[in-house]
């Protein structure tokens, strides 16, 4: 029997607010400080502490919920959620349960589509609000705890199942950050824990419409290591069912070092979490007014940025790329107000080719050339005014502090010959120092036609202009052509 | 449903974290099973279209949770609120080892 | 008005907390003199058992610093220079803090709470710490680890609970007022039982923060005084918005004082007759509160017969809820961040041993029933239910309060019993608490006020308890004063304590 599977996925995300303080307490939040240095009564569960919700988070869900077309529920509810853990300081953990803030919504990936060319839209179940639990740290036979990030403010974005391949669910993780980061409401750092994921993943025979049992891969924590996990439980879950055994629902942790899944924990010893409507809460009202205030308030979104350059001639790979990050999608729209729109597909170029491949991995805040610099560059080259090796220089020169594109070529003239005299004398120069390859040029043999222009070029330093020289070539070959003729 | 057996109250006592003795468990399967006995009268009445009860809230404001600023304040000095743990080094409490496989 | 009675001038343990804070603003005393004379009171009756942790030297700084300041001709809080006691529910920065319970022996917290900032700022002086039902659960002060409080009026007789200690404390004349809290009747019904007046305010008119959590949505702070005025003044400076409790309301405090002189004249004052008719009414009870409303009458109110149909309810309904929401505010006492802990191999047994050793057998029950309720199997049938029920509950009372201004009861079924009488039945401990959790599942605002006492057997005490609508405490203590006004119950003080102490009284 040869049934081939399909696998069916869908992702719980947490994604944690970049926020001053935590969501239930005015304590500080801080990635990386010293150990339960950012902690208050609060956050470590003393008795007598009660909960109270941080507007700004509350702010921040609502234009994620805007932003991925969720519905923003008027009244929702925060819940208590129990178990024991000792990262756990309370014993439950605050989060949002049947009546979550924002339900339904979708999100489109880049790169993706449905057999009929649609783009592949990926639905959400529903986002809430939670607080975090603290850090373990193990050590030997016991165990540390550093309750810094206990409370600290996450969303929680639940998809339906409706991804199909693990490049596909690291892809949709990449549209989140992106989409969170472009609303400035997280820095989405899967190594530093703030953004964090959770994968469903359930096999059906191809065709079928009945989800398989599935099982839940916890907590990995890069982009590449979601994709290996999946497809080693695809693989896994693929066994299986082709040797005709059947799945048990189970949770696993995913071993990156080993390329491994281990499983954490069976069906049979499912958590009972005693969810109760927390009493310290009175229900979460988010009224129109404030719904409309934020979604005024929303930056264009990265699906619409790319959209809007895709538009421009803009080539679909560099539109993703310079989308994905907010502070890069700002720079790039400041350099397309400089050049104009109509060089959009070329400043795009330099900025991902030249720009970026400088920048390496730091982020174009750090960046010393501004947009405006780069505009005079690319409308330089694209000018004619010099040469796009010229511009690459300029570039390089203009990053080490030397000065403006303008000043640059100005004073080294490094201006483009674009005028036919000097061209037509560099012509006659190289003319009359080859004068075997021109006669053989003329007799017949085109492929030494490069050979001039090459000469030519580097006679000018490269700054003669490409098409100028090719025209003025034609023109002198034509000339020669003539002047040989006559005397025979 | 009131009948409550040792074994059941051990199961709710694993769920809550406490461990129960012998003793213990019979005499709070027997208790618990008179309280739930009692507790069944609420089973009978009709609930439907009832929703769960909120507090009265003066004047005509809605019975809703109140938000602050995103406004820290100073955090609890490490050593203060460490010295309140059983044990502690480097900054951290130390628990015993727990089983997260 | 007379706010000393002439017989006990000398003695600053009997004032009020009025007379004590008007004398102290005068200059007539100083807060030292106040604080020693009740100082040498606790001493006096420490066989009571009522407290459990004295910060003498605290309470003695504390008063030098405000007499200091009195001197140098600043104003003193409207409490300047009151002693008081806290109910060891309530968190104190540097001082222990055990909920009565072994799970937090030794704990010092590291930050105060607002109860006590709020008497701090007000300028009373804080004595110490009194005894309670572990976690506030339980009706006579006797879940404890250490000796259960002694009724002031009969040794051999419960004080009450959760909060027998402030209970007893204040009707000893140790201190002049205390805070406690009412998640069923906890303030209300050792008040009763101990002779003095208990006031649970509106659900939401008193912060929580700082107030170690029984049932979340029916806990609530309020005043143990001697007579309904003090409980309004201390009320005033308890009550208010508070940043650190999202269910306390953002509502300016009305003036509880002036509310007690309103007069009662044309008020309304509602009796649900058929509460009255189980055998479970203890027949002195039944009699002193007729007298009650007699007084009242005769103070110019009106009676009127009204129904609540679902009060049977009340009890089952409040257990389920509280028991549900107790198992999930406790779920945090594991050891690993505070408290004591029992070390062993894995995290998990330690947290077990640490928890069953920590929880004393009242406690691990409603935990057990909380954990029963809340359970995927159990939710349905029972907290999502009695939600509902609470409804029903509390919508009678409103329903009632179209025909009334006050509704009143007996606080308490029976007045103090024996010690050790009940220990076996948690469910008849239980059902003691039939006229006083209405008011909490429905939020309302409650006292207890002394009504008079058994005829038959030991004295005792008897408490009349008024129901307010919501957020009416001034009716309520309109009403309060009323009685007091036309009674000297809350005069009566009980046996002095030295005779107490003579072999006679004192073998068991």
């Amino acid at each position: 029997m040869n049934v081939r599977y399909e696998s069916v996925i869908g992702l719980e995300v947490h994604c944690q607010l970049e926020l001053a303080s935590k969501l239930f307490s005015p304590c500080p939040l801080e990635i990386g400080a010293v150990p339960n240095t950012r902690t208050d009564a609060y956050t470590w569960g003393l008795p007598g502490t009660l909960p109270m919700p941080n507007r700004a988070a509350v702010q921040a869900a609502i234009a994620l919920a805007l932003a991925t077309r969720c519905t923003v529920h008027r009244h929702s509810r925060f819940a208590r959620k129990h178990y024991f853990y000792p990262d756990l300081p309370k014993g439950y953990q605050i989060t949002q349960a049947d009546e979550p803030y924002a339900t339904g919504g979708e999100v489109e990936i880049p790169g993706f589509t449905r057999d009929d060319g649609a783009p592949w839209r990926v639905r959400l179940h529903r986002i809430h609000l939670e607080e975090d639990a603290g850090k373990n740290v193990h050590v030997g036979r016991t165990s540390g705890v550093d309750y810094n990030r206990a409370g600290a403010p996450l969303v929680e974005i639940v998809s339906e199942p409706d991804l199909r391949s693990a490049e596909q669910a690291a892809a949709y993780m990449r549209e989140l950050r992106t989409l969170v980061r472009a609303l400035g409401i997280s820095q989405a750092n899967m190594e530093e824990g703030t953004l964090r994921c959770d994968a469903n993943v359930s096999l059906r025979p191809v065709g079928t419409e009945p989800l398989g049992e599935r099982c839940e891969i916890k907590n990995v924590n890069s982009f590449r290591f979601l994709a290996r996990a999946i497809d080693a439980e695809i693989r896994r879950q693929t066994d299986l069912l082709t040797h005709g055994e059947s799945i048990t629902r189970c949770t696993l942790g995913y071993d990156h070092e080993h390329d491994r899944l281990f499983v954490m924990r069976t069906k049979e010893d499912a958590a009972d979490y005693r969810f109760l409507p927390d009493p310290d809460l009175p229900p979460l009202v988010i009224d129109d007014a404030w719904v409309d205030e934020v979604r005024n308030a929303l930056p264009e979104l990265p699906a619409a940025r790319r959209e809007r350059w895709r538009g421009l001639g803009v080539a679909a790979d560099d539109a993703s790329m310079l989308a994905a990050e907010r502070d890069l999608a700002e720079y790039f729209d400041a350099l397309l107000v400089a050049t104009g729109t109509a060089r959009a597909r070329r400043a795009a170029n330099w900025l991902v080719t030249d720009l970026l491949g400088r920048l390496g991995s730091a982020p174009i805040a750090s960046c010393p050339v501004p947009a405006t610099m780069l505009a005079e560059i690319v409308t330089m080259v694209d000018d004619d005014v010099i040469s796009g090796r010229t511009g690459k220089d300029v570039l390089g020169l203009c990053w080490s502090g030397e000065g403006t594109p303008a000043q640059l070529v100005e004073q080294r003239g490094l201006g483009q010959l674009s005028d036919a005299g000097p061209v037509d004398a560099l012509i006659a120069e190289v003319f009359a120092e080859n004068p075997r390859q021109l006669a053989s040029l003329l007799a017949g043999k085109d492929s030494l036609r490069g050979f001039f222009v090459g000469q030519i070029m580097k006679r000018s330093r490269g700054q003669a202009n490409p098409r100028l020289v090719a025209t003025r070539l034609d023109a002198a070959l034509g000339q020669a052509a003539g002047s040989t003729e006559e005397p025979s | 449903m009131a009948a409550l057996h040792a074994d059941d109250v051990d199961a709710l006592a694993r769920l809550a974290r406490l461990t129960l003795s012998q003793d213990d468990s019979v005499t709070f399967a027997r208790q618990l099973g008179e309280i739930l006995g009692y507790l069944e009268a609420i089973a009978a009445v009709d609930i439907t279209e009832v929703a769960a009860w909120e507090p009265p809230v003066p004047s005509s404001a809605a019975w809703s949770t109140p938000l602050r600023d995103d406004l820290a304040v100073a955090p609890l000095p490490a050593d203060d609120i460490l010295a309140g743990a059983a044990a502690t080094a480097d900054g951290l409490v130390i628990v015993p080892r727990f089983v997260e496989s | 008005m007379t706010l000393i009675a002439a017989d006990d001038q000398a003695d600053l343990t009997s004032w009020s907390v009025r007379a004590l804070a008007t004398a102290v603003r005068s200059g007539e005393v100083t807060a030292t003199a106040i604080v020693e004379a009740h100082l040498a009171a606790l001493d006096r009756g420490a066989e009571l058992h009522a407290w459990l942790c004295r910060v003498d030297e605290r309470a003695r700084a504390h008063a030098a610093t405000l007499d200091a300041a009195h001197a140098r001709g600043e104003a003193l809080g409207v409490l300047g220079g009151v002693p008081l006691g806290l109910k060891d529910l309530f968190v104190t920065e540097g001082i222990p803090t055990t909920a009565g319970s072994c799970i937090l022996a030794g704990w010092i917290p590291p930050y105060d709470g607002e109860h006590n900032t709020r008497m701090r700022d007000a300028g009373a002086v804080l004595l110490g710490k009194l005894s309670l039902d572990e976690f506030a659960m339980g009706s006579s002060n006797e879940n404890v680890p250490g000796e259960a409080v002694r009724n002031p009026w009969a040794h051999d007789r419960v004080a009450g609970g959760s909060s027998g200690g402030a209970a007893a404390a204040v009707a000893a004349r140790m201190v002049p007022f205390a805070l406690a809290t009412d998640t069923g009747g906890s303030i209300r019904q050792p008040a009763a039982l101990c002779g003095v007046v208990g006031l649970k305010p509106s659900y939401g008119r008193v912060t929580r923060a700082g107030m170690i959590a029984f049932a979340s949505s029916l806990d609530q702070a309020g005043p143990i005084t001697r007579s309904v005025r003090d409980a309004a003044v201390v009320l005033g400076a308890l009550a208010g918005p508070s940043p650190g409790d999202a269910t306390c309301v953002n509502e300016p405090v009305p003036d509880f004082a002036q509310a007690c002189e309103r007069g009662t004249q044309g008020l309304r004052v509602g009796v649900c007759r058929r509460a009255l008719d189980g055998d479970g009414l203890d027949q002195d009870v039944r009699v002193a509160f007729f007298a009650a409303l007699e007084v009242l009458r005769d103070a110019g109110v009106t009676l009127v017969d009204i129904e609540l149909p679902h009060a049977d309810l009340g009890v089952a309904t409040y257990y389920v809820l509280c028991a549900a929401e107790a198992s999930s505010n406790l779920a945090r006492y594991d050891g690993m961040r505070y408290g004591p802990r029992v070390t062993a191999s894995s995290v998990e047994a330690s947290v077990e041993a640490t928890r069953s050793a920590g929880f004393g057998a009242e406690v691990r029950r409603r935990i057990l029933l909380g954990t029963f309720v809340l359970r995927k199997a159990g939710y349905e049938a029972y907290y999502g239910r009695a939600a509902r029920v609470r409804r029903l509950v509390a919508d009678d009372y409103l329903e009632a309060f179209a025909h009334c201004d006050v509704i009143a009861s007996p606080t308490a079924p029976q007045p103090a019993f024996g010690r050790g009488e009940r220990n076996a039945d948690p469910l008849a401990m239980y059902l003691g608490d039939v006229f006083t959790v209405g008011a909490n599942l429905a939020g309302l605002p409650a006292i207890s006020i002394p009504c008079g006492f058994t005829r038959s057997g030991p004295r005792l005490p008897i408490g009349l308890q008024l129901v307010g609508p919501p957020w009416r405490e001034d009716l309520m203590l309109a009403v309060a004063a009323g009685h007091e006004d036309a009674t000297r119950w809350h005069h009566e003080r009980p046996p002095r304590l030295i005779d107490e102490t003579s072999p006679a009284a004192g073998s068991s």
